[in-house]
């Protein structure tokens, strides 16, 4: 058995094989971006047709990310609301809405990560919330900025809370978080 | 080979390992989204064990009667339901039988006054499901009958199958053409003691069976509750219950140190006390149709054993049985209700907050379960004399009516007595757990319409109650 010749015709084998692989893999991810941005520049649409002003672009994150376990400091005084950043996750802010006082801490991150949905998903899933408190359409309502943050809703008590990402919208009606990960 | 050639060949064989590993990445990439991760779940639920729930379905006891109004009680139930099971099956193999209704007078009569075996559930069965689940044949009804907490033979009929409904009081039979050659009354070894029916000893219609005088090596124990046994199980379930969405769901503690883990706004929600007890609920589930009763059972004891596990006995054997079955009928959604109780030395282990583990199947899907599982130590000891069961009832017959009837106000001690003697239908020896102590006392648990009483084995004083209803 020639086996240099064997070895070159593999090596042609593999390399055809790998081209049409990568090739397939490419024209998925291809697709799939402009299947997102189509739906996002619809969704876009949508939002404009039911009369809100949209005057950021809706945004997109490709990461995938944990849930956050966050812990408070007992027998703290929760009087206090606050909706500002203390923590950061890869730069990704943490906020923690509710009666907090102290210093919450970051105590450890999921073992596993979900995929990030584009914001514009985020945005229909806000417009149809909107929609079904019984207004008849979006005039009035502006989206200004969008952001991907963790957000969790302290009640005031307990000792520790889970934190999951959300897409933030600063919106004329003030800030709307909206659920990132896929359902 | 010159040493260029050489050298093409090292390359080439390089080349072909990084394509070969090239291949399989793209092939990971391509695919590994939409196909592993769903064959790796598989796998992981493949793993867990599945349950025979024929193993939790265990007569509280085995009378076998001998014709003089005394019974002895089989040694070992579940063996003796085994025997009972293939015997009744023998019938079934001759003709298609009917099924008429008797009085229970009829039934007490051929329990009482011939030779008979007696088989008595803690719960109702549906007979037409029982009969088809252990092959004994499907039957041609002439009355309406669903279910039965007895079953058994008598030498008083050898061609039947005698049933009885504690809860409706209705009492028929199976016949068949002719009785099986291989007929028997007695199948399994049985202990000395003589038992008789409560109301023969006492006066009245109560059909619980209970001994004259008895003993037993049951003694005072230590128990944990099973998280303090293993502080990892909140975990263990929460991973179980919640699958491949376990990452991902909502985890909190309180100021109590009560963990709760919830998914879906509240749908899926999983609490675990510092008590040690668990509490699951799933309202996203439960619209489907029920599998019936052993379909259902199969169901909650494959989810009970996959989050926490059933407890085991140091022989591998379950230490878990079938202790109460409620049928449910919510409009669309019709299931059960099943009740477990964990056994340590083949006794019931209860508390006053009812079985150990309580599971409900709405639709052919658990939607909701509570666990409290203990271990215990130290609970066998040497031989004593126990108190005797009818002086326990006598010496307690007010606490039983009171509580029973839910009446506070004095009542005359014939009246309490006479309601004894008329509705206890089960007195059983088990161990009380008393949670706050730690501790695990031998008692007599006393079954009445209403409540489920606990009394010390060997004085006799009340422990503690369960209030059931009916």
């Amino acid at each position: 058995m020639d086996w240099s010749k064997a070895k070159t015709l593999l090596i042609v084998a593999l390399l055809v094989t790998d081209l049409v692989l990568g090739g397939f893999l490419l024209h998925g991810k291809t697709v799939q971006r402009q299947n997102e941005r189509k739906a996002a520049e619809n969704i876009g649409n949508y939002l404009v047709d039911l009369g809100a002003e949209l005057n950021c672009e809706l945004a997109d994150d490709s990461r995938m990310l944990p849930v956050l376990f966050i812990s408070f400091p007992e027998g703290s005084d929760t009087s206090e609301y606050s909706e500002e950043a203390e923590l950061y996750y890869n730069e990704i802010p943490v906020i923690v809405s509710g009666y907090v006082s102290g210093t919450p801490t970051l105590d450890a991150e999921g073992a596993s990560r979900g995929d990030i949905r584009p914001s514009a998903y985020a945005a229909a899933e806000l417009a149809g919330e909107l929609m079904a408190g019984g207004r008849g359409d979006l005039s009035g309502f502006s989206i200004d900025s969008i952001d991907l943050v963790y957000w969790l809703y302290y009640s005031g008590s307990g000792t520790s809370d889970t934190a999951f990402p959300y897409w933030r919208f600063n919106t004329s009606e003030g800030a709307y978080f909206v659920s990132a990960y896929y359902e | 080979m010159s040493s260029r050639s050489r050298l093409i060949e090292h390359a080439k064989s390089v080349i072909l390992v990084v394509l070969f590993i090239a291949t399989i990445l793209l092939l990971y990439l391509l695919w590994g989204k939409d196909y592993l991760r769903p064959a790796a779940v598989t796998v992981l639920r493949g793993q867990a064990a599945e349950v025979n729930e024929s193993l939790l379905v265990v007569p509280d006891y085995v009378a076998y009667g001998s014709g003089d109004g005394s019974f002895s009680l089989a040694d070992d139930p579940a063996e003796a339901f085994a025997k009972a099971v293939a015997q009744a099956a023998g019938f079934a193999k001759l003709s298609s039988p009917t099924l008429s209704q008797i009085t229970r007078e009829q039934y007490r009569a051929a329990m009482t006054g011939f030779e008979s075996v007696q088989l008595s559930f803690r719960y109702a069965l549906p007979t037409a499901q029982f009969c088809e689940y252990y092959g004994l044949g499907k039957f041609t009804s002439s009355d309406s009958s669903e279910s039965f907490t007895c079953f058994g033979f008598s030498e008083a009929s050898p061609e039947s199958i005698f049933f009885k409904d504690e809860s409706s009081g209705s009492c028929y039979r199976l016949l068949f053409g002719e009785a099986p050659a291989s007929l028997s009354y007695r199948f399994t070894d049985a202990g000395s003691a003589q038992y008789y029916y409560c109301g023969d000893i006492l006066g009245g219609k109560a059909d619980a069976m209970i001994a004259l005088e008895g003993e037993s090596t049951l003694q005072a124990g230590r128990m944990l509750t099973e998280l303090e046994a293993d502080p990892m199980l909140s975990t263990e379930i929460a991973r179980a219950a919640y699958g491949d969405t376990f990452d991902f769901v909502r985890r909190l503690r309180d100021g109590f140190g009560t963990l709760t883990y919830m998914y879906g706004y509240g749908a899926k929600v999983l609490t675990c006390y510092t008590d040690g007890s668990f509490d699951y609920y799933d309202e996203s589930t439960g619209r489907g149709e029920s599998r019936g009763f052993f379909g259902d059972l199969k169901t909650a004891a494959d989810f009970v054993e996959k989050c926490g596990g059933i407890p085991k006995d140091e022989n591998g054997g379950l230490a878990m049985q079938l202790f109460g079955a409620i049928r449910l009928d919510q409009g669309r959604s019709s299931g059960y209700v099943f009740g477990f109780v964990q056994t340590e030395d083949g006794v019931p282990v209860l508390s006053d907050r009812g079985c150990s583990v309580e599971v409900e199947v709405s639709g052919g899907q658990v939607t909701r379960m509570k666990r409290a599982v203990i271990k215990a130590s130290d609970i066998s000891g040497d031989s004593r004399e126990v108190m005797q069961p009818a002086n326990v009832l006598a010496g307690n017959c007010n606490h039983i009516y009171n509580i029973s009837t839910n009446s506070m106000l004095s009542v005359e001690p014939a009246e309490a007595y006479a309601y004894v003697a008329d509705n206890v239908r089960s007195m059983r020896m088990g161990l009380y757990e008393q949670e706050d102590l730690g501790t695990l006392t031998p008692c007599w648990i006393v079954l009445s319409p209403a409540a489920r009483f606990f009394f010390d084995l060997y004085d006799g004083t009340p422990l503690g109650f369960d209030l059931i209803g009916d």
